[in-house]
């Protein structure tokens, strides 16, 4: 289950992190934010771009937007993250910021969720972790 | 797994000077009734029943959570999160052990919304509850830490009685004032207490906060705003007219030790600011004519600016530092975390925002210069 060279880090139990929850794992070199959005996973490196700050342990709130002053609407897809150092915002299935998607961005990865069967028959590559085969994980690849 | 703070992406950062001064820290207490044991018993009553105005933000809004930085909330749960830190073990492991801090400067945070109290006498038994809460809490349990005094300006009897009373007290180092006020800092009426400071080599430190609040005129000459970004617009106007009123009155000139520390101000709008004052010197000097040169150089004596907020640059850093220049910044900037607000600088970034010939003067020499009292 390595893709493009990246390596499968276990983060939890699948029912530890349920919709609108976050979990930051640590993965190897790095601190990996994942985030459950409505049963889709998605990854941030817990690093804002702007100064190093714990990204992922930043505000979670939906995307707001205006197209008229007062008119506060929040989007139904899109979920920002607002770093807890100076607020940048980054939407969390993209890791794009809003100011300048393009350009400044949150470093992201993939996250899935797997049986405890498919991680022992098929992965001898996944580190060390307590799996079940009767459970279901999130792996995130880093 | 889940892990715990601080986190292998930030923590364990070499520290880039010898020695680090951190000139602005709020600290606060987590419940109010902590704070009624140092109130004189003849007060608890009313102190008790209708609490203590200690909000200084009538904007009911700020940045981060609840203006504080959201990460410590995630890695303390059990401890609130605002603009105060009302929790000492909390500053010690994220702020003072975690970057070496050597030395800090509690501004406090909870007695700004009293500054513009109705019964400023009261006020004042207030801030005086809250000074010998502090030095006993956090002062008497950290030896890294000094103390920004609060006084009430609109009551000078009581603010020179205060200063005077702790004076003695070598933790003590400053005298911290608001923006928010009745009339500009350098009218007459506070110049007893500016004297008592000056006595005592009590450096003033001025931050915004209780402008809009009780008697205190709104945060704009324009009225209050709508939203929080608009009031933080208008922070230079909060700090630039007591700036002007403190050179124009001429209170440095009748007390030539008093050192003015500008907190959390931004440095940015400064250099225009002085060229401001120099070029209409050069055509108004007649209308104060105890001012015999030019106010920029009485800045360049009596005045310095912190560090924090510096996130008023653009990508080509050049322009940064042009301005860093024109205000002298080597001799000007003490550095300032403003820990725990969303908006702090982490002491190793602000390092690395500095060639290093002047990292030594920003972190610490400046602020043994600003604040004589150090040590």
């Amino acid at each position: 289950m390595s893709t493009r060279g990246r390596r499968a880090h276990v983060v939890c139990r699948a029912d530890e992190l349920g919709p609108g929850q976050r979990v930051i794992a640590d993965c190897g070199a790095v601190e990996v934010g994942v985030f459950n959005l409505d049963g889709e996973y998605f990854a941030l490196l817990n690093r804002c771009p702007h100064k190093s700050a714990p990204l992922c342990k930043g505000v979670h709130r939906g995307y707001l937007t205006a197209d008229e002053p007062r008119q506060i609407k929040m989007s139904a897809s899109k979920e920002v993250i607002g770093c807890p150092w100076h607020g940048w915002e980054f939407e969390i299935r993209t890791g794009r910021s809003y100011f300048n998607p393009h350009r400044v961005r949150a470093r992201s990865y993939d996250a899935v969720r797997v049986s405890g069967q498919e991680l022992a028959d098929e992965d001898p590559s996944v580190p060390t972790f307590p799996v079940q085969r009767e459970d279901e994980y999130i792996v995130v690849y880093v | 797994m889940a892990v715990t703070s601080p986190g292998k992406d930030q923590a364990s950062r070499r520290k880039l000077v010898s020695q680090i001064v951190d000139t602005d820290l709020h600290h606060g207490f987590e419940d109010e009734q902590e704070i009624l044991d140092h109130v004189p018993p003849e007060y608890r009553e009313r102190t008790s029943w209708y609490g203590l105005p200690v909000d200084f933000n009538p904007v009911q809004n700020n940045g981060g959570m609840r203006g504080g930085r959201s990460d410590l909330a995630f890695d303390y749960p059990e401890i609130p999160v605002s603009t105060r830190e009302s929790s000492l073990r909390r500053c010690r492991d994220t702020l003072l052990d975690r970057y070496d801090i050597d030395l800090a400067i509690l501004t406090g945070g909870q007695m700004y919304g009293q500054t513009g109290g109705m019964d400023s006498q009261y006020a004042s038994i207030m801030a005086r509850a809250f000074n010998d809460w502090t030095l006993k809490r956090w002062l008497d349990e950290d030896d890294r830490l000094r103390y920004a005094m609060a006084v009430i300006p609109l009551d000078p009897h009581g603010a020179v009685a205060e200063i005077q009373r702790l004076a003695g007290d070598p933790r003590v180092v400053a005298v911290h004032l608001n923006t928010g006020a009745m009339r500009p800092f350098g009218n007459p009426m506070y110049h007893p207490i500016w004297e008592a400071a000056a006595e005592h080599d009590l450096t003033l430190q001025l931050h915004l906060g209780g402008e809009g609040v009780g008697v205190h005129p709104p945060m704009t000459s324009a009225g209050f705003p709508t939203h929080y970004i608009e009031r933080r617009m208008a922070e230079p106007g909060l700090y630039l007219p007591h700036l002007a009123s403190f050179i124009f009155e001429g209170v440095f000139g009748k007390y030539p030790n008093l050192k003015l520390v500008l907190a959390e101000s931004g440095f940015t709008c400064l250099p225009h600011f002085l060229w401001r004052m120099d070029a209409c010197w050069k055509g108004l000097r007649h209308q104060v004519p105890w001012i015999k040169e030019l106010p920029s150089e009485i800045f360049y004596r009596h005045v310095w600016v912190t560090t924090q907020p510096m996130y008023e640059y653009n990508e080509d850093h050049t322009n940064l530092m042009k301005m860093v220049e024109w205000l002298r910044g080597d001799q000007r900037f003490v550095y300032a975390s403003d820990y725990p607000h969303w908006d702090w600088d982490d002491p190793n970034d602000a390092a690395r925002t500095f060639p290093s010939e002047m990292r030594e003067r920003v972190f610490s020499q400046n602020a043994h210069e600003a604040y004589p009292r150090l040590q």
